[in-house]
């Protein structure tokens, strides 16, 4: 009895044993693959087309959210893509990640276009002597010979100015005074919001437009300014529209620091996905949002039809739907 | 035969191989972690080279454009080549992780070197260009790279924290499985180890408890040992042993039992011969007769009538009281003596009766009824069929070892074959016309079974001189002493 007893011990801790072998040594073998396979030589044939996405504000859910359209296209093809670019609004870095995209020799670059003087001149031409196709998506270049881009994937954003100024002044019902802010980003879209809006207003002669002013373009606390000015002097303006996502936050702050937000009817057009919440919440009144997914699935389309040489030129243009987003529809 | 020497071997060398492969894996495994590490350091030693020397080459670059020399071209194309070997080696090392920020800084790398090879050529070669504006993009381009080799040290690094989260892991696999291939060899060997002195032991163990059987006398017990060292052929030759002595013991006791069985035998025989005799009539109711017959004798005034029935009464006594027992020669002379008278009756004159008894011989003690029939033999055979009768010589000396009693006659002796008959035991009168029943033969026999010795008896005889009874009585008997001590 004792001794089947020890026998039956010794059995099983064998058994346990040899299982527990097995089981790390195939734990060490698969590792040991693993750990080849992250070293692993790049050994294709073909290069991989190398495209680099350059984005202000990288970080935010607009930027997430093109990503995801880019990756799928990306995935797809086997295409080497990475996203750079600057946490904040900061035009010389953009430029730089442009430079150093164009000396890494990519093989395309897709760019949110920035407002600078080097930008148009210097880099596309570079770009071009380099044979770096360029598209620009979420804001276009001033269209002109020096727009040596291929072609802009993004929101036409006249048409989203038509559209909020069509909703805005059936809001108001073709009467009173209607505050117009400008912010410091995207100065190229909000100057063809601006354009979109006055189009409608034209035939609004009972709304009396008001337009906030920039005065230092560096302050922080600037727009947030020249909204409390505006208030001063117009108390009885009561509608505002921001024509960013930056100008549609400060409206809000600035009215929270003197009044109750339910008075105001509060709209703006939302660049980064993320201040369209002010509208869910409540707190504002509307919002264009645009199509960041399709917009990174169809530049990344449009360059590989380029890089493949198929259908070429591309299309000038290339716009992506746009939204409006009320509280009406909110609550 | 497998020796158990060869089998320590064995299992030495088993420990041996199962230690060194152990100690092998492990060690191959090391070996591999260490390589992988420095294929890494390596990688990132590279790396970094490039912006360095990239960096360097600017500042000779920049000595020679403040001051166009010829030699101090040198250092910087020495940095020029360096670098070209360096974005080589570099563009090897691209995988699929760093591939994107490798390829991008070896083509940052190749544009600054472009745009220094631009600088030197318009001031060496005087070719067309604006020497600081290239200068400046060169610069700018070095910057540049700089950003480029952080953003691929950045991925390096996290590939890098992979690999090494993996051979943390691995490390650790490692370990444990090191501990789980050591329980299990350990077990392994125990195993082998209790098996190899089992197999030693238990052939000892076996052949133990055999001795101790064959020690107390029990040889029936089989050894069976099966396998083929020096252990089982040692438990072959001790079976083979036992069964030897088991064999000779069975012999011996069988032999005994024979002999025991004859001896017995015998005696039943003798014994049922006295019963058979004794049987013949009621010796009381005769013995009585007797004396009263001889009392009437006596009355009736015939006393050599009243004689001859008291020897003929004396005679019988002693056969019924001494017929298994012993008696001193003197006893049997006295009965002798009686015989002697009654055949005196009978014969008169015609026999003549001699004794002669050496000193110290009447207390020699002899089996009873041995000497009468000897003398009723002589009367039957030389005094009976001889009309002028005969004489019959009894003479008892002491030789050395022996007590010799000749019984002699003046018969016509006897033939060949008839002594050959009487000195077998069974003669063919045996008993016929004898007055106590006894013949020769049966004398013999008893004599031959109470001294143990076959050549109890001489018979000589020739018609001339007539026959001669020896009896050699040895001083000391064989037989019985000896079934004395075997008890």
């Amino acid at each position: 009895m004792k001794r089947a007893t020890v026998w039956f011990i010794g059995f099983s801790v064998f058994v346990v044993a040899l299982g527990f072998s097995v089981y790390y040594s195939y734990q060490v073998y698969s590792g040991h693959k693993k750990i080849s396979g992250i070293y692993q030589q790049h050994s294709s044939e073909q290069e991989p087309y190398r495209i680099i996405v350059i984005g202000e504000e990288i970080g935010n859910p607009f930027w997430n959210i093109f990503k995801q359209g880019a990756m799928l296209v990306a995935g797809e093809r086997a295409i080497d893509l990475e996203f750079w670019g600057t946490l904040r609004p900061n035009s010389e870095e953009m430029i730089k990640n442009m430079e150093l995209a164009i000396a890494s020799n990519v093989d395309g670059i897709i760019v949110q276009a920035v407002a600078h003087p080097d930008f148009s001149q210097l880099i596309l031409l570079k770009a071009s002597a380099a044979g770096i196709p360029v598209i620009t998506t979420a804001s276009d270049m001033p269209a002109g010979p020096e727009s040596v881009r291929k072609s802009y994937v993004g929101s036409d954003h006249y048409q989203e100015g038509v559209r909020m100024g069509e909703y805005v002044t059936a809001r108001m019902d073709g009467r009173g005074k209607l505050g117009i802010i400008t912010g410091h980003t995207n100065l190229s879209n909000q100057s063809l919001r601006m354009e979109g809006l006055r189009e409608v207003l034209r035939q609004y002669p009972g709304i009396e437009v008001i337009e906030n002013r920039l005065s230092d373009q560096d302050a922080e606390q600037d727009v947030v300014e020249g909204i409390r000015v505006l208030m001063n002097e117009h108390p009885d303006c009561k509608v505002m529209i921001g024509l960013s996502s930056e100008s549609g936050e400060k409206i809000v702050e600035a009215i929270r620091r003197r009044a109750q937000i339910e008075p105001y009817g509060i709209y703006f057009f939302d660049d980064n996905m993320e201040t369209v919440s002010l509208v869910r919440e409540g707190t504002a009144d509307g919002a264009i949002i645009q199509s960041p997914e399709e917009m990174g699935r169809v530049s990344m389309e449009l360059m590989m039809r380029w890089l493949e040489g198929i259908d070429i030129p591309l299309p000038d243009v290339y716009h992506t739907p746009f939204e409006l987003i009320t509280d009406e529809e909110a609550v | 035969m497998r020796r158990i020497q060869n089998q320590i071997v064995l299992l030495s060398v088993l420990i041996w191989i199962i230690m060194a492969v152990i100690w092998l894996m492990m060690n191959a495994y090391t070996q591999q972690s260490i390589n992988k590490y420095n294929e890494i350091l390596s990688r990132y030693m590279l790396m970094n080279g490039l912006a360095q020397l990239s960096s360097s080459a600017m500042s000779e670059l920049d000595r020679y454009v403040q001051s166009p020399q010829q030699y101090l071209l040198g250092p910087y194309e020495r940095l020029r080549e360096q670098i070209e070997q360096s974005r080589e080696e570099l563009y090897r090392l691209r995988h699929n992780r760093n591939r994107f920020e490798l390829t991008n800084y070896y083509y940052v790398s190749q544009a600054q070197l472009n745009e220094m090879n631009r600088v030197v050529e318009i001031i060496r070669d005087g070719n067309e260009g604006d020497a600081a504006k290239h200068f400046e993009e060169a610069e700018k381009l070095s910057q540049y790279l700089q950003d480029s080799a952080m953003r691929l040290f950045s991925q390096e690094l996290t590939t890098s924290e992979q690999f090494y989260r993996e051979i943390i892991q691995q490390s650790e696999y490692v370990l444990r499985l090191g501990i789980w291939i050591l329980v299990m060899s350990s077990l392994i060997l125990f195993w082998l180890s209790y098996r190899f002195a089992r197999s030693i032991t238990r052939p000892i163990i076996e052949l133990t408890s055999a001795a101790k059987d064959i020690s107390r006398g029990n040889f029936n017990k089989p050894i069976a040992l099966k396998g083929s060292d020096e252990m089982v052929f040692l438990a072959r030759t001790f079976e083979r042993m036992r069964e030897d002595i088991s064999n000779y013991i069975e012999e011996i006791r069988s032999k005994a039992q024979v002999e025991q069985d004859l001896q017995s035998h015998k005696l039943l025989l003798k014994e049922s011969e006295l019963k058979h005799l004794q049987s013949q009539i009621n010796p009381h109711f005769l013995f009585n007769s007797l004396n009263i017959l001889s009392k009437k004798a006596y009355l009736e005034g015939a006393p050599e009538t009243c004689e001859l029935i008291t020897s003929v009464s004396n005679l019988l006594r002693y056969n019924l009281r001494r017929s298994d027992g012993t008696v001193t020669i003197q006893e049997e002379l006295q009965v002798l003596e009686e015989y002697m008278t009654i055949q005196k009756a009978r014969f008169g004159d015609r026999v003549t009766y001699r004794v002669k008894v050496g000193p110290g011989c009447s207390s020699f003690i002899i089996p009873a009824l041995t000497l009468q029939p000897l003398v009723e033999n002589a009367f039957i055979h030389a005094i009976e069929p001889s009309e002028d009768g005969g004489t019959i010589e009894v003479e008892v000396a002491d030789s050395t070892h022996t007590i010799d009693i000749q019984v002699r006659d003046s018969g016509g002796g006897m033939q060949e074959d008839t002594i050959q008959q009487v000195l077998q035991g069974h003669s063919m009168d045996s008993g016929k016309g004898h007055s106590t029943g006894i013949g020769l033969g049966n004398v013999i026999q008893r004599l031959r079974l109470y001294y143990g010795q076959e050549d109890i008896m001489q018979i000589a005889s020739s018609p001339e001189t007539g026959s001669c009874f020896t009896l050699k009585l040895p001083k000391r008997r064989r037989y019985h002493d000896q079934a004395v001590n075997r008890g």
